[in-house]
């Protein structure tokens, strides 16, 4: 029952945990649920090459749009049923095909006479669906689009809802001290985070935000020149969407998520992880407005999606500022053809602390539009994409053997045909796209329910050394730079019985180009195998073993020097992890997790990872989570990631073993405090205690002494 | 004297030298035989039953319903000069005992392996399965300049095995291949032994129409590896299968066509350096069926 397609969904459940608790004092959670959840965060934080964070806030939204709002399973489309958590594309169909033979579900309790549907989903599902009668009778077109809301009632029905948050570190780092000269680089800003959030919705039809953020060291200034109007960075849209053959359409910010994001994604989704079968599809969500305080991943602008009966036409148009260094700022650059000085490459930090990240900041514009046009009937979808993109300075990379397939220039354009089939109880996906250069990307998957305790997905990825898609995401092995890879993937998932369920994949990639300090084509494989017991509800205990294998160059020479040969780098993974519901306010977690990594014959690097959680509800008011870690890892390799409760809205990793040899313990504290149904009010402590340091960090981000503590208060007022 | 011309660089040596660390090892090594079998990623020690599996592990040839024969050809890695062949004939004598005999053929005429099995499995205890392999293997060198021979030299040894039915679902398999530990050579200069192999594994059959087999694998000269395999049956007549490898890395899918009496299997094996080896197998199954007195 478990194939579970939109992988994001994972997340839902988690979200539940953290937000509706605190809305709705007295519901009780299914404690297993947030356990899928946050074992996959932290599976998409192990598997992303980069330790970027990634933003979560349109899985919070969407989660809370389908709490308050539950998707009504006799008018719902396939293509929102996909998106519940456990649900996926076979079981969308049988449900379908359900009700078009017996006719409109009378009860919820009915679904467990739909083939697939056991009574684990139900519980998944049933906070977030209700059966209603329909008031359209008949298959027609205005049940494929029903007319959105009226005026009159968006509002009287219209949700508001304002968050603001505020997080420091209390240690002072060097940066923030007098600089030493004027010139010398140091942080302009104060050491305070401040986020602020309005928003008002009407259901899933009507959506108006505006985001602000300063991140810690930036300045609050008043600035166009740098793009800085207050707040370091503001984002903010108007949306409505579902209004008849009107899907949808946004002014402001927004993000898309097409076919399998091979040309077009907002950088979200799983990696490979303890959870087989889900991961390796993206769904296909086309045109959201986003909220989010990522700076790199959105466009700014407007962007259209309508019906005409089973056809959806998209269009959209962007034009933002990017960050980057311009290497010459001179305007009659000889060239002429670029309107500013040359870059090397686009920067992602989102920091905008000292002089120098101040002048990158928004230093070149990208201009991005395109169209798409995709058919939609139950059991196949099939659309086709194309978009430009242009920067008004050219890309110009420093020149290295690994990067001559890389894309150099200013202007890149991008198509791609995208699959979707449901056959029986076999989904096959997949997309297919070509980039300016002609170089191809193809992502092609397969999952299969082969009986009801067997689940099976088959994926394949080829990506041209030259195919170049900046906004690509999808499942692979390097899923942010979809780039020289060809890769096959395999995952397997039995549930031997209610109690037992094993997971297992295994992945070989190949890599026919260089890579960054790896001077040779080069190959490699990972496996996972993880057995979940769950005795009984509320406890769940489960082992995991994984290992991955690649290879990168002997040793690191100076610049310039001709390396001679590869090695192959290990890096292995042992986890147990337990949690138990102790009674209906007390919840326990532990975990232990053990990782080995090494290069060629050098002895093993070794990383070792244990904390014990407790959250506990105190009355109907309060909820308090606590963490306590120890941690001892002899070097950054043999890292170890964590996921860690934090204020909703922010979802937190923890990595342990930032650099060299670390060893010490972090604890956190977080109350929640819900005075009534209005507010919620959040504060956490969290701590990291190193062992035998003077000084943490290096530079501007230097600490003395062996502490770091952070301090979060967040406040959520919805009316 | 086969070892002392070994070492010599001559085609054949180098052959040997690609060969090694691969698809198949040294020589008179274990071969992977049945398109089922590579179809399944070569996990095939808990496979029982089968006519394919008196190449794997002896034990699985017990529960045989009839009168079988098969080959089995492949290219590796697609080059004529690794060409594979293997066929058999295995009944059944009575419900408790059944025995088969076996040959296959490896190579081209400047390498080549030909070796001749005999199988005899057993179900007198129940829920147990074993079988025992004899097997003569000869190994013949010549140089590509055919002026010259290096001779020939041969071997004798044994595999056994065992198939335990843990649970109606849930099958374990272990087999020793070359259990005697023989050498291809004599000669006490340089003993070039046949790798001893031990493995263990799982079958589930998790319905009627979905099987899965893991097994681990342990050769003497070579870190222990890991096979695993998927079989779905989509109707009566096609199956499909898909299995991975390590040591070496692999991909494997293959399918199965049945069609009366006769089943037809095709399997591809993906190796990430040396490329795609395909394989075929075709099964007849004749005579009478025998009572069922093995279904325990």
């Amino acid at each position: 029952m478990n194939l579970r397609i939109f992988i994001l969904l994972f997340l839902l459940a988690l979200g539940a945990e953290i937000s509706f608790s605190q809305v709705n004092p007295g519901d009780t959670i299914d404690p297993n649920i947030p356990m899928d959840t946050d074992l996959n965060i932290e599976d998409a934080m192990t598997d992303s090459e980069t330790d970027e964070s990634v933003d979560w806030t349109y899985l919070t939204d969407f989660l809370e749009d389908l709490k308050s709002h539950p998707l009504n399973l006799n008018t719902a489309s396939r293509e929102e049923l996909v998106q519940l958590p456990g649900m996926n594309e076979v079981l969308a169909g049988n449900l379908l095909a359900y009700i078009a033979e017996y006719g409109k579900l009378t009860t919820e309790f009915e679904l467990q006479a739909v083939p697939g549907f056991t009574e684990n989903l139900f519980k998944k599902l049933s906070p977030f669906v209700v059966v209603k009668e329909s008031r359209d009778k008949d298959i027609n077109a205005d049940v494929l689009h029903p007319a959105g809301p009226g005026l009159q009632e968006v509002k009287e029905g219209i949700q508001h809802e304002f968050i603001t948050r505020y997080i420091r570190q209390l240690e002072p780092q060097a940066g923030y001290e007098d600089p030493a000269s004027p010139t010398a680089s140091h942080y302009l800003g104060s050491p305070d985070k401040v986020y602020a959030r309005w928003r008002s919705r009407y259901n899933r039809n009507v959506s108006l935000s505006l985001t602000m953020e300063k991140d810690q060291g930036e300045p609050f200034k008043w600035d166009p020149k740098s793009s800085t109007y207050g707040f370091d960075f503001v984002s903010g849209h108007a949306a409505i969407r579902d209004y008849g053959n009107l899907k949808a359409l946004v002014i402001g910010d927004y993000n898309m998520r097409v076919g399998q994001g091979l040309i077009l994604s907002n950088g979200l989704g799983f990696g490979k992880g303890g959870e087989a079968i889900g991961p390796i599809k993206r769904p296909n969500i086309g045109v959201f407005p986003t909220s989010s305080v990522n700076e790199n991943q959105y466009l700014r602008g407007a962007a259209a999606t309508y019906a005409i009966k089973k056809f959806y036409l998209t269009g959209f148009f962007s034009h933002t500022g990017r960050d980057a260094n311009v290497i010459d700022a001179d305007p009659l650059d000889s060239t002429g053809i670029a309107e500013i000085g040359n870059i090397s490459s686009l920067q992602t930090s989102g920091l905008h602390r000292t002089e120098a990240e101040i002048a990158d900041k928004q230093s070149i514009k990208e201009t991005a539009y395109g169209g798409r046009v995709e058919y939609k009937s139950n059991r196949v979808s099939i659309g086709a994409t194309h978009f430009f993109q242009k920067f008004n300075s050219n890309l110009v990379p420093a020149n290295r053997i690994d990067n001559i397939f890389d894309f150099r220039g200013n202007l890149n354009y991008l198509s791609s045909v995208d699959f979707d089939f449901t056959f029986r109880n076999f989904n096959w996906f997949g997309e297919v796209g070509r980039s300016k250069s002609g170089g191809f990307g193809l992502t092609s998957g397969l999952m299969a329910a082969l009986s009801p305790k067997v689940d099976l997905a088959l994926s394949f990825r080829h990506f041209d050394k030259d195919f170049h898609s900046f906004k690509g995401y999808v499942f692979a092995e390097r899923p942010t730079a979809l780039q020289n890879e060809t890769g096959m993937y395999t995952g397997l998932k039995i549930k031997f019985n209610p109690k037992f369920e094993f997971n297992a994949f295994f992945d070989q990639y190949w890599f026919p180009w260089n890579k960054y300090l790896v001077n040779y084509p080069s190959h490699g494989f990972e496996y996972l195998a993880q057995i979940t017991y769950r005795p009984k509800k509320g406890t769940e205990f489960y082992v995991r073993a994984r290992s991955d294998n690649k290879q990168r160059n002997a040793s690191e020479f100076p610049d310039g020097q001709q390396l001679e040969y590869l090695i192959n780098t290990q890096k292995n993974a042992f986890r147990l992890h337990f949690q138990t519901a102790l009674n209906r306010n007390l919840t326990f977690r532990s975990r232990f997790e053990q990782s080995w990594y090494r290069a060629g014959d050098e002895p093993y690097d070794k990383g070792m990872l244990l904390y014990a959680d407790l959250v506990a509800k105190i009355g109907y008011k309060f909820k308090l989570t606590t963490r306590y870690a120890i941690f001892d890892i002899t070097d950054y390799n043999a890292r170890i990631y964590a996921y860690e409760n934090d204020l909703l809205g922010v979802f937190a990793f923890t990595v342990y073993g930032t650099s060299g040899h670390t060893r010490g313990t972090r604890y956190h504290g977080m109350l929640q405090y819900s005075p009534n149904r209005n507010v919620d009010l959040w504060l956490k402590v969290a701590q990291w205690r190193y062992d035998k340091v003077r000084s943490l960090g290096s530079s501007l981000t230097e600490v003395q002494g062996n502490t770091r503590t952070n301090v979060s208060l967040q406040m959520r007022w919805s009316f | 004297m086969i070892a002392k011309l070994l070492r010599q660089i001559s085609f054949a040596s180098l052959l040997f030298l690609i060969f090694f660390p691969l698809q198949s090892r040294a020589g008179g090594d274990e071969q992977l035989t049945g398109a089922r079998r590579i179809g399944l990623g070569n996990a095939y020690t808990a496979v029982s039953g089968d006519f394919w599996s008196m190449f794997a592990n002896p034990a699985g040839l017990a529960g045989l319903d009839r009168m079988y024969a098969g080959v089995n050809v492949e290219r590796r890695f697609g080059l004529a000069e690794l060409n594979y062949g293997s066929g058999g004939f295995a009944m059944p004598f009575n419900e408790l005992h059944y025995g088969g005999i076996d040959f296959s053929g490896f190579g081209s005429k400047n390498y080549s392996e030909a070796r001749l099995g005999l199988t005899y499995a057993t179900s007198v205890i129940d829920r147990v399965r074993m079988g025992v392999k004899f097997n003569m293997t000869n190994i013949a060198i010549s140089s590509q300049n055919s002026a010259v021979n290096y001779g020939s030299a041969f071997a004798f040894y044994v595999n056994a095995g065992v198939n335990v039915k843990l649970t109606q679902d849930l099958n374990l398999g272990f087999s020793v291949f070359n259990a005697n530990a023989a050498n291809i050579s004599k000669e006490l200069a340089y003993k070039e032994r046949i790798p001893t192999v031990l493995s263990l594994g799982l079958g589930y059959q998790a319905s009627d129409k979905v099987l899965l087999v893991a097994d681990v694998e342990k050769n003497v000269a070579y870190p222990l590896a890991f096979h695993g395999g998927v079989e779905y049956k989509i109707n009566d007549f096609i199956t499909a299968r898909m299995g991975v490898g390590t040591q070496p890395i692999v991909f494997n899918a293959g399918l199965g066509v049945n069609w009366r009496d006769l089943q037809i299997d095709f399997a591809g094996s993906y190796h990430q350096q040396l490329g795609f080896t395909p394989s075929i197998s075709g099964t007849y199954r004749f005579g009478k069926s025998i009572t069922e007195g093995d279904k325990k």
